[in-house]
Formats: C-alpha cells, structure tokens, sequence
C-alpha cells in the first residue's frame, strides 16, 4: 500500500463496486452495506476505516507504530529529461535559451501528476535531432576557447578535439567520460574531418549534434554503461555523479554546475550530511525558484487552463492575457513564500495577499498598476492563500459559474491523497443555470443522483467551501440572484470539522497533520518521478517528520526530500545484471 | 460545408516530380555512398503491379455518435442524417456495425471508451492503474507499415498524426507511436528536400548517417545492464533511429498528380483538420508514404473540447457547446450531437474525395486505398466500448467489397438497427484481422486473442 492508508484504499473499493454495480444498471442506492478495514498507513500504525456504500463516507487514519524497514528504497525507472528539464540542461550546457523542446510532444503523463517523457518513437527521435542539430549550429560561434573549448585549436586541432570530448562530453553526459566512449567520439570526430571533410568547427559540431541525441544525455542515468553496481545490502545506492544530477534535476530541473560535479568527484555526495550541504548550497540559487513554480503548476495542473474555456458573455473581463496573469501571479506567490517569506504550508494556504499587476487588481477588488507581479494586500476575509486565487479558482471554474466539484476533488485528492473511482457511466450533467437556482442547489441535486452519490458526497462538501468565487474567481455574495451558501464540513485526521467558507477551510487545512503530510509525499513523488510504493515508507516519514510542523518551510521539507533513502538509494530492477 | 469533389488529374510528371527524380540522379552522380543511394525504381514494389500500391489510413475520433442518426435503415451505407456528406462516394463506402471492443468488455472495463484509443487499432489491453491504459501489440497501421516497409523504402514508412488527443499507434512492444501536431512542421518533414538543392540534401543525409553511426552502439551498449523495463525503453528509441536510418536512404517518386503545395501554419481546429488531410493526400500521390495513424479528436472527457465552428453554444444546455457536454446530455444533445457527428463524416468524405481525384491504375487512389475511421465509444451518454461505429472508405485494391452496410453479431439477426449497450460478442480484433489481409498482410487473428477474420467483409 503507497500512497493512500488501506482504511482510504478500502474506501476506494467500496465506492468502485458501488459504481460499477451503478453503470451495470443494478442501482443499490446508498446506506449500505458497511465495511472496515485494516492495515498499516504510511504513519506506520494500524489504521482502521469504514466505508458506507453508495455514500461513500468513510475515514482512514493513519498513525504510528508498524514497522518498516529503514533500509529499503523503491525503484528507479530510467527516465528521460523532461521538456522543462531539456531546456533549462541545454541553456546551462550551451548557454543557449531557445527552448526547443517547447516544440517537442507533450511529457504530460495522465498516469502521474508530475512531468514524465514518454518513449522515444520516430516523430520524438526527429525532433530530438532538429533541436540537436539547431543548437549545435548556434553554438558554432562559442567553439573558441574560453567558452565552448578548452583550447586553442590552432596549437592543434585533433588534440584540441579530444580535449573538447572529455570537458564538453563530462558536462553534457553529467560524469567523465569512459574511455571507450571518448573513442567512439573520436571516430565520429575523424570522420567528420575525413569522410565528411569538415572544418574543425563543424566537425565538433557534429560531437555536439551526437552528444545532444546520445542516451547518455538524454537520460537520468549517470553511470557509465560498464560500470558495477555499489550494492548495500538489498539496495544499490546511488553513485556520487547518479546523485549529484539527481539533486540537481530535483531542485532545479537542471544539469549539475561544476561544483555540484566537484563535490561528486570528492565523493562529497556519498553521505547524507553532503547530500543536505549540496541540497542547501542549490536550494540558494536562483534556478531553485522555476522549480518551486514548476511544482505548484503541475500539482494544481495548471497547464490546464488556457484549455479553460469562459463564456465571454458572462466574464466579458476575460481574456487570454488574464489567464496568463493568473499563471504569473500564482508562480511569484510561490516564488516568493518560499523564497522571500517564511515558506509554511500555513502561508501557503492562507497569506491574506498576493502577488499581482493591473490586470488582475479588478477580479481582487484591489489596487495595483503595471505589468509586474508586486505583493499586495487582499481583502482577508475574501481571500487566503493558493485556493482563493484566480488560477485554481478558474481552473476549476465551469465555462459560466463555479463547479464545487473540481474544487472539492482538488482539496480531496491533491491535499488529502484520497483517491477516487472512475465516474460511472450514464450520469447526467448538472442542469444549467437557465433551470434556476443556485450552483450549491442545482449540484446538490445533482449528487442525489444514485449513481453521482459515492463521490460527491467526498467532494462536494468541501467544495461548496468555495461558491462565494465565481467562473474565474471573482468574490460572489449572490449566484444566479439568491445568497450563497458557503458552509461545508471536512473530514480530517478522522474527524469531521465544519467551516463557514473557504477562509476557514484553507485555514483547516493548513493545520491538519494529514494534510502536511499528504503535501510531503506530494514532494516526494515529485522528486521521485514515480508514485511511492511500501519500500519508500520509511523514505516518506522522514519526509513527512521535517514537514511535521507548524514552523517547518518549504525549503526544510525539499532538503529533507534530496536526502531521503529512497532518493540516494534504489532497489534492484527485475531483469538487472550485478 | 459539402465536400469538393476534383476532376481526376492527367497522370503526368509535374516540374515537381522531376525535381525528385534529379535530386537522385544528382546523388548518384556526385558519387554519394551506395549506403546513401536510394532503392532502384525496379525495386520499388510501385509499378509491380498496374494498379497501383495499397495505401492504409486509421483515423479515431470521439465521444461516440448519435446512433439513431448515423446507422443506416438499408444497405446503403451513407443512408442516414449523419453518413449524408459520403453519399457521393457511397459505392466506396462500408459501414460495419456491431463490433465490441471485446478484450476490455471482458476486462470488466465495459464503460471505458474514454481510455480506449490504445485497444482501438491494436486489438489489446493492459489496465495502468485507475482508467488509464495502454496497448501491448502493434497496431494495424503498424503492421502494415511494417510489411511494406520490408519491400519498400519509404521516406516515411508510417505516418502518424494527431491534430488532438492521443495517437492510436502502437509497436509491437507496446511502446506508441508520438504524433505530428503540426501541419506546417509535418509539410517540411515531408516535402522539405523539395527545396533544397540536391547538394545541401546530400551534405545533410551524410551527416545524419554519421551521427547515427555514433548513435547506435551509444543506445545498444547504454541499458545492457539494466533491468527488463529500462532495456525495453532503451531498444523502443534503437529501434526509432534505426527507421530513420532506413529512411535516409529512401526519396519519394514524384508520382501522378504529385504536386506538393505548402498548407501553411493552421491555428484553428478545423483548419488544421483540414490542412492534415491535403498532406496525406499529397504524400500519397507523392508516394512519400503508404500508411497514416490520424487522431482527429481528443479521447478523454477530462479536457474542454469546443467546435466554436459549428456554433454549439446555447445558453439552454452547456453554454460554451464543449463536445464532452453535448455528448453526455445523449438524446436532449442529439440535436448538436448530430452536427459534430456530420462534420466528422465531412472530413471524412474530403479527405476520400481528395485521394478519389487521382486517377491511378484504372481507378483512383482511393480505390487503392483503404480509410478505416472508428469511434472510441458508442455513445457519449454511456461511454460504452460494445457497439463501436467504423466507416470504411475505399476498395484495398479491389480487395474490399465496398458499397454495403455489414452488420455482424447480433446485428446480423435483429433486423433492423440494434444500438442498445451490451456484449453482442464480435469482437473488433476481427475487423482488425480481415484489414490485415485486406492489405496483403495474411493474419487469421489481431491483438490478444478472439480469432477469427470478418468473412462477410471481403
């Protein structure tokens, strides 16, 4: 059991049963039958949950106590670079800020939240050579010496090139080069010269092309393909270059700099207090913040919202360039409670003021002028934290009025870890607007539907939290000319709490143990590039454990990630040689 | 919008062709590498036969159809509302109705036909968690490709495209096959060595094949340590470079009516659709491939989807008009439904009527070819996978006996029309199979189990 307590999983299966027996047309409707279950929770204790068919209410708890072993890590698939990752590698590689992989197909994998390059087929490996072939082309003129070369051709140009296989061939395959491998590269180079005829330049140009197409560069796996493995026990721990590029790609989706490449060299990576000096020393650098952004993006999946379309009947306001401020504005908030603030989740979820320009002080009801994102007061009883901005509220906003239920599944899935089923089949959509009512009203009836009940009745609750925001998240005290409801009950850590509106369920939230540690092993899976499985349990308490309290940052949490078992170390893969 | 039919054109080499066909002699006069030299005509399977090469294209689309509106009362085939815009190319059309998805009705994943595009084309099924999946055979476009491929050198062996949505293109491995999202892009890539001197062409050939020397020892050598999955994904990509090695060497033959004119950049969808359909019309008169994987909508319910083209908004139901919506609403949507299932067939019937205007052998290209277009559900209302609407345009050569609505299964017995949702027991790996040997392939099965060919088809 990973990610979700057995006590949730339970649930989990209860509901799916319920909606399949739904969508087989043997409606059974709600109360019964009630079920519990047991089993160990990622907080390590027994965890008990019921759950009711057909209502889907239920509440797993996990506490402390099960044993798990501190020694053991889950696997590491080898991954590929991400877009994001190809473009900011190439930029510190080349200094070169084209972007190109912003043209290559999208790394968006609907089985995980975080970003995960797919196989390479035809169409990828030809974008792959376009780009290689494009950024070799506009490094030619940084192939002297001093930039791109370690020398000065001219006192020798295939002595220049070998010296160039080694320097540029380290930084772009992120470890010294095998020998065996600088030969290859050296064949390619003297065929280029002779075959090919080429200059110098050009012919170290086509080293470029190689390397930027070379699964060496392409994928995170930095050992030489020889190389033994350094066994401990049941696990492999990682080799010092393995972890420098995996701190670096962790905490700025980059290619390691010389130093971090220096501290694997010193074998400076091989403990976890050099784990966590480097992790800090990174976590300082400005290549930190697009990570930080890069992780609230993909979590609260906003890539979704130029997908978003409004009725501009309804938000006459509403325009491509809002939606890009509302992007701009939730990444300088993150930026800057992580960086510049005091990095809590409380802040996070709740800071009465945000970072927005003139284009957005409209949907705030507040002031501000120009296009730079600067830190403004919001009103606070309107407004707390990353929920109440415009990106997630009209992300998760219909076309023309709210959707509770996105709203709620968010908070349910991304900051409780539940899970849900599939929706059943044959559901009809709520009635619109025209049919009167308000949004709460025309859901709740919605939800009574048999087949809808499972679910909603864990989502809609905490979502209605949220109906005093509109389609694009404008305060609202009326919808569709009635008041608004926006009272709401959650369960946390086992008991159901009520809240008046959505200040106070952010300010819930930010206080619950369950949702700190949810938001913990979000980080978690986020490094990992993989969903956790039981070999990470004790990886995720240490994790969860640095991000157990009130006063622990951000910042404390993603050193205590780079340095978790699971993120140093990995199982063997089935099929693996020693 | 009705679909414009063209005159046949004359079968005569263009300013065009000739250029192809310089650009090679060029090659072989500058003494390029016989590695680098392109297959001989004689060994081109074109002109083997005076009919002309079999040419595939899968096209998927979404959210089911308004049944009640698209299968046909008789045996023609564009006898209803929705199938009216083929109704000029009718005798080259087929409709078989009453095919399941059958591997994933068995998996129990009855009411997944938003996750069906993997099984859609390949005939298998492999749950990844949740309602996600993937396939773990080839798809037919695959395969073909493939068998073509062993014959022919193709610049493009298999072209896959995906204007939204995922691609239903699969290897043999499972791995799938990305898509080409944008049709400028995908003109360069296909006619782009029509504007470049025969010189700069061989320059660059002869510097891809260098890297690619380097390349593939790097990828044989770089996962032979590792564990099973890892090796998989490394020999996925080995096997990509390995096709464009192969393709290096191939040239397109600048055959009848081969006149590659530039689509330019689309931005809007149906624009896009559009200008998809004029490329694989013209790499197919340009021989520059024989077979195409086409997405033309997105498979999920998850993201917005609208037509703003086709005017679906309307304050009474979904606002915006998002497709998704509409299709859930069932009958009350029919009415919208029924205009997005009909632009559909529009496209459809453009991109037939496209490989129709050129006359090849003693028919057309379409004549030749076979258009296979399938739904990933029944009905949007149900997100059912049993009842799955395929349209067939074009003969296979002659292969195929066109002009007729098959109904299989229990649609073969009840008579009249039979859209109710439930296993009736045909399974699509049929239609799957009989494709196959439809385009010379001999199969007596497709994808994980449920033998057997479409008899009544062939």
């Amino acid at each position: 059991v990973s990610r979700f307590s057995p006590a949730k999983l339970f649930l989990l299966s209860v509901m799916i049963s319920s909606s399949l027996a739904c969508g087989a047309g043997q409606i059974t409707g709600g109360g019964s039958p009630t079920g519990s279950g047991t089993g160990t929770g990622t907080g390590g204790s027994t965890g008990v949950g019921t759950g009711t068919a057909g209502t889907g209410v239920g509440t797993g708890t996990a506490g402390a106590g099960g044993p798990v072993d501190p020694n053991a890590a889950g696997l590491m698939p080898m991954l590929r670079l991400t877009n994001r990752e190809y473009n900011n590698t190439v930029r510190d590689l080349l200094g070169d800020t084209t972007q190109p992989a912003s043209q290559f197909a999208s790394d968006r994998d609907p089985t995980f939240d975080f970003r995960r390059a797919g196989t390479v087929a035809v169409q990828d490996a030809t974008l792959i050579r376009g780009a290689a072939e494009a950024l070799a082309a506009a490094a030619a003129p940084k192939l002297v010496n001093g930039m791109l070369l370690p020398c000065d051709p001219t006192t020798g140009e295939d002595a220049c090139a070998q010296k160039f296989i080694t320097t540029f061939g380290q930084r772009a395959f992120r470890r010294p080069v095998a020998a065996d491998e600088a030969t290859r590269l050296t064949a390619l180079y003297t065929a280029a010269r002779t075959t090919l005829k080429l200059s110098f330049t050009d012919a170290t140009g086509v080293l470029i092309e190689a390397m930027l197409q070379a699964p060496q560069f392409l994928y995170h796996w930095e050992v030489a393909p020889t190389a033994m493995n350094i066994h401990e026990g049941a696990v492999i721990r990682l080799g010092s270059y393995q972890v420098a590029s995996r701190l670096s790609y962790f905490l700025w989706g980059s290619m390691p700099d010389d130093a971090l490449l220096a501290a694997a060299a010193a074998g400076q990576l091989d403990t976890a207090a050099g784990v966590q000096t480097a992790a800090r020393r990174l976590l300082g650098d400005a290549r930190a913040k697009d990570t930080v952004s890069s992780f609230f993006a993909d979590w609260m999946a906003l890539d979704g919202l130029s997908a978003r379309t409004k009725d501009t009947t309804v938000y006459k306001t509403y325009t491509p360039a809002t939606q890009q401020a509302m992007l701009d504005e939730t990444s300088a908030f993150v930026q800057n409670v992580v960086f510049g603030g005091d990095g809590r989740l409380a802040t996070l979820l709740g800071a009465p003021y945000s970072y927005i320009n003139a284009t957005l002080a409209p949907l705030y009801g507040a002031q501000a002028t120009g296009t730079a994102m600067t830190k403004t007061a919001l009103d606070p009883t309107q407004r707390g934290g990353l929920l109440t901005q415009g990106s997630f509220l009209a992300l998760t906003g219909n076309a023309d009025g709210s959707n509770p239920v996105r709203r709620g599944k968010f908070v349910f899935t991304k900051l409780m870890c539940n899970s849900l089923p599939p929706p059943p089949a044959n559901v009809p959509p709520p009635a619109p607007a025209s049919a009167g009512g308000t949004t709460r009203q025309r859901f709740t009836t919605h939800d009574q539907n048999a087949c809808a009940k499972g679910c909603h009745t864990s989502m809609d609750p905490i979502g209605f939290g949220f109906e005093n925001y509109d389609g694009i998240g404008q305060y609202r005290t009326t919808d569709n000319g009635l008041p608004v409801d926006a009272t709401g009950t959650i369960t946390l850590d086992g008991t159901p709490q009520n809240f008046t509106d959505a200040i106070g369920l952010v300010d819930l939230l930010a206080k619950s143990p369950e949702v700190r540690t949810c938001f913990a092993g979000e980080w978690s899976r986020f490094a990992l590039s993989r969903v956790d499985t039981d070999a990470d349990a004790a990886s995720l308490q240490t994790t969860a454990a640095a991000f157990a309290s009130d006063t622990a940052t951000v910042q404390d949490l993603m050193a205590a990630v780079a340095t978790m078992r699971s993120f140093r170390y990995r199982a063997p893969a089935p099929g693996e040689m020693p | 919008m009705t679909p414009k039919m063209f005159g046949k054109a004359p079968a005569i080499r263009t300013s065009t062709t000739r250029a192809y066909l310089s650009r090679r002699a060029f090659l072989r006069g500058a003494g390029a590498s016989l590695a680098l030299l392109p297959m001989l005509e004689s060994e081109r399977a074109r002109g083997a036969t005076a009919a002309g090469p079999k040419r595939l294209v899968t096209i998927s689309w979404s959210n089911g159809v308004a049944q009640p509106s698209f299968y046909p009362p008789a045996d023609d085939p564009t006898g209803n509302t929705i199938m009216q815009p083929l109704a000029a190319l009718k005798a080259k059309t087929t409709m078989v109705a009453g095919l399941d998805f059958k591997t994933m009705l068995d998996g129990g994943h009855t009411y997944d036909g938003h996750f069906s595009f993997p099984t859609m084309f390949t005939g298998t099924y492999k749950n990844t968690g949740g309602q996600n999946c993937t396939a773990t055979g080839a798809s037919i476009d695959q395969v073909v490709s493939t068998a073509i491929a062993a014959k022919v050198n193709l610049p493009v062996p298999l072209l896959t495209i995906t204007v939204q949505g995922k691609s239903t293109s699969y290897r043999a491995d499972g791995s799938q096959n990305t898509g080409e999202t944008q049709v400028a892009r995908l003109y360069k890539t296909l006619f782009a060595g029509t504007a470049m001197p025969g010189a700069t062409v061989s320059t660059l050939q002869q510097r891809r094949k260098s890297v690619i020397d380097y390349l593939l020892p790097e990828l044989q050598g770089f996962a032979a340590r590792r564990g099973t999955d890892d090796r998989a994904k490394i020999s996925a990509h080995l096997d990509s470079i390995r096709q464009i090695e192969s393709s290096l060497t191939a040239t397109a033959m600048g055959g009848a009516g081969c006149m590659p004119t530039d689509p330019g950049a689309p931005t809007m969808y149906q624009d896009q659709v559009k200008g998809f359909n004029d490329l694989v019309a013209m790499a197919f008169r340009c021989d520059v491939t024989r077979t195409v994987a086409m997405s033309w909508a997105d498979d999920g319910g998850s993201g917005p989807y609208t037509m703003p083209f086709l005017n679906l908004d309307d304050p009474t139901t979904m606002s915006i008009g998002e497709v998704h919506n509409i299709a859930h609403l069932g009958m009350t949507g029919y009415p919208k439904k029924i205009l997005i299932d009909t632009w559909y067939m529009q496209q459809l019937a453009y991109l037939a009527g496209l490989l129709d205007a050129t006359a090849e052998g003693g028919g057309t290209i379409l004549d030749n070819s076979l258009i296979v277009m399938g739904n990933d559900m029944s009905e949007g209302s149900f997100h059912s996978v049993s009842n799955i609407p395929y349209v067939l345009v074009g003969g296979a050569g002659g292969a195929l006996k066109t002009g007729r609505t098959v109904r299989v299964g229990k649609w073969a017995t009840a008579g009249a029309n039979y859209w109710s949702s439930g296993n009736t027991g045909v399974p699509h790996n049929q239609l799957l199979a009989t494709i196959s040997n439809l385009m010379d392939v001999p199969a007596t099965s497709f994808g994980t189990g449920y033998a057997g060919t479409l008899t009544s088809l062939a």
